[in-house]
């Protein structure tokens, strides 16, 4: 597996704000890695820095080259949406489409056209007169039609009706993303794209606290529902977190015994959200 | 070169000003120009009438010529401060809406480099503009000629119709000397300007003319000196005493009254162009300097569009 993005150490500060400490992590090519963590965990200034949008210090490499002095190289393999409604109000969709057809030699017009075709926009319209999701499926449309090695989106969904957050991420998986193509995203609806997502990626305080394959979490974590006789026993066993539901303790154990945790009650996987907050509780108690 | 041109058609696109404004301005001379023709309105000159057909009368060849040109010059002279207003709120614009409206980002998505960018807007302000006020000019000035020409036929000389191609060619031509020295000479500015708007947080324009009072405040009080602003001054003004000959042998106005009605005499010698002084602005240590200056402005607004990180 090549390495697209192999990031060491990366620490950034505004101020008195560390938004990256010492962060590390790699991103694999033909991956769909999400970068989940809570709001001013550092996610945003992750993939600036990724993107070469900002100084940081420590070592960066992406596709092999340094985004502080290489950027416009890395441009030519490197897309992203850096969240919703950044494409310019005054611009019109035909000249969007001129535009980068003659701006981006990886761009396919008639492959964001025919993307096009298929949403409600209209080619004459000017960016200021579609609606957000409008804005967002012509933006995608763009993309798309973008033969890049790497795709960046930075909470691409946000604001927007459920129907488009979900036509967003349909698309981007049956349309777009293939054994050559990577994606990296950051969201705070973790459910909606947990489904697509192959790694996974908890930043909090600007440190990296989980980088795992997604289908590495079912051996690495295990959550339990306990009935009340069987807390204390459960508490013992060293679980992350614990939670009520429906009168049963729900207990989660990172890289427990799973023999000894089944007999506490019926196990699953846990859902990214609920590993989320019990990594980021953990981490503040 | 092709990214260069769709660069600069993008900067046209945005800002529909840069060919509305001269054109709106040519509409009106158009008006004017069409309004006295028909007697509708009335020329005044120093509170006299002018009687333009009277005046017609009186031209021979030369003077027709003379008239034409100096009428073209007026819509020339006004169309270009048309022109450096637009470019002066283009230049303040045109890096700070884009960080303003965040649309800097996708800007920043495409493979396109910041040095790129900010070369198109310097492009755009020095010649795109340009380029497209002299359109315009042209447009006007052979309406206008249409105009006064046929109406020279029916007040009974066909003198403005025969000398009308030879000056607008003429004032053309000296209008896009006009163009190219200025824009030559104020690249320093527009290298000011694109710094301002590139690093500027709000107020655009305040921070393009305050460091200019807050620098000769300050040389004021340790000096009692004003070189800075004589500096700028020169600068903002200087560029057509150097440009241009002095206008000895310029056509001149007299005008004659008689009673409550003016005429004109024409004290003509040579063409508006014959005053065209290239080699003297090219010698001037004043452009290069400034050339300097610019290319030294411009960087900075590059770098600080490629390293600012405030979105």
């Amino acid at each position: 597996m090549s390495t697209l993005v192999r990031a060491r150490h990366l620490s950034k500060r505004y101020g008195d704000v560390t938004a990256l400490d010492g962060a590390s992590f790699e991103i694999g090519k033909g991956r769909i890695v999400g970068l989940i963590g809570p709001n001013g965990a550092g996610k945003t200034t992750a993939l600036k820095a990724v993107l070469g949008l900002t100084p940081f210090a420590g070592e960066l490499e992406v596709l092999g080259r340094d985004p502080r002095r290489e950027r416009h190289e890395i441009m030519q393999d490197v897309c992203f949406i850096a969240d919703v409604a950044t494409l310019p109000k005054w611009l019109k969709v035909t000249q969007a489409l001129e535009m980068i057809d003659e701006l981006h030699p990886k761009f396919e017009r008639a492959r964001a056209e025919s993307f096009l075709a298929n949403t409600t926009v209209r080619l004459d319209s000017k960016v200021g007169q579609l609606s957000k999701g409008m804005v967002t499926q012509l933006h995608l449309a763009l993309v798309m039609a973008i033969e890049a090695r790497l795709l960046v989106l930075d909470e691409p969904t946000l604001g927007l009706d459920i129907i488009y957050r979900k036509d967003f991420y349909t698309a981007l998986l049956n349309d777009y993303f293939d054994q050559d193509r990577t994606i990296l995203v950051t969201t705070h609806q973790v459910e909606e794209i947990e489904h697509i997502l192959t790694d996974v990626i908890f930043i909090d305080k600007g440190r990296i606290i989980l980088d795992a394959t997604m289908d590495s979490l079912a051996d690495r974590f295990i959550e339990v529902a306990v009935a009340p006789e069987n807390v204390d026993r459960a508490r013992r066993l060293g679980p992350i977190s614990e939670r009520e539901v429906f009168g049963r303790t729900v207990f989660l154990f990172e890289d427990g015994r799973p023999g000894q945790i089944a007999d506490l009650g019926e196990t699953h996987t846990p859902g990214i959200a609920d590993l989320f907050v019990a990594k980021i509780r953990g981490r503040a108690a | 070169m092709s990214v260069m041109n769709t660069l600069v058609r993008r900067e046209l696109w945005e800002h529909r000003s840069i060919a509305i404004a001269p054109l709106a301005f040519g509409l009106i001379f158009l008006c004017i120009n069409l309004l006295a023709a028909l007697g509708a309105i009335h020329l005044q000159v120093e509170g006299g009438h002018l009687d333009l057909s009277r005046m017609v009368e009186s031209l021979d060849a030369s003077k027709a010529g003379a008239l034409m040109q100096i009428g073209l010059v007026l819509v020339a002279v006004a169309l270009n401060s048309v022109m450096l207003l637009v470019t002066l709120f283009y230049l303040l614009d045109c890096l700070y809406a884009e960080r303003k409206d965040r649309s800097i980002l996708f800007w920043k998505s495409l493979p396109v480099s910041d040095a790129s960018i900010v070369a198109s807007k310097a492009v755009t302000a020095a010649v795109a503009i340009p380029l497209v006020t002299l359109v315009v000019f042209v447009a006007v000035a052979l309406c206008m000629y249409l105009i006064t020409g046929i109406w020279g036929m029916f007040v009974g000389s066909g003198l403005l119709l025969s000398a009308g191609p030879g000056a607008i060619l003429e004032v053309t031509l000296t209008h896009a000397y006009a163009l190219a020295v200025q824009s030559l000479w104020y690249m320093p500015v527009f290298g000011w300007l694109l710094l301002v708007s590139a690093w500027s947080r709000r107020a655009v324009l305040l921070w393009a003319v305050l460091p200019v009072v807050a620098i000769n405040l300050v040389e004021h009080i340790i000096f009692d000196t004003n070189h800075f602003v004589e500096m700028v001054g020169r600068r903002l003004v200087g560029v057509y005493p150097i440009a241009f000959n002095e206008g000895r042998h310029v056509e001149e106005l007299v005008w004659q009254y008689e009673g409550d009605h003016a005429s004109v005499d024409l004290q003509f010698s040579e063409g508006v162009l014959a005053l065209a002084d290239p080699g003297r602005f090219l010698a001037s240590p004043g452009l290069w300097g400034g050339l300097v200056v610019a290319a030294l402005l411009i960087a900075g607004a590059v770098w600080v569009r490629r390293y600012r990180d405030e979105t």
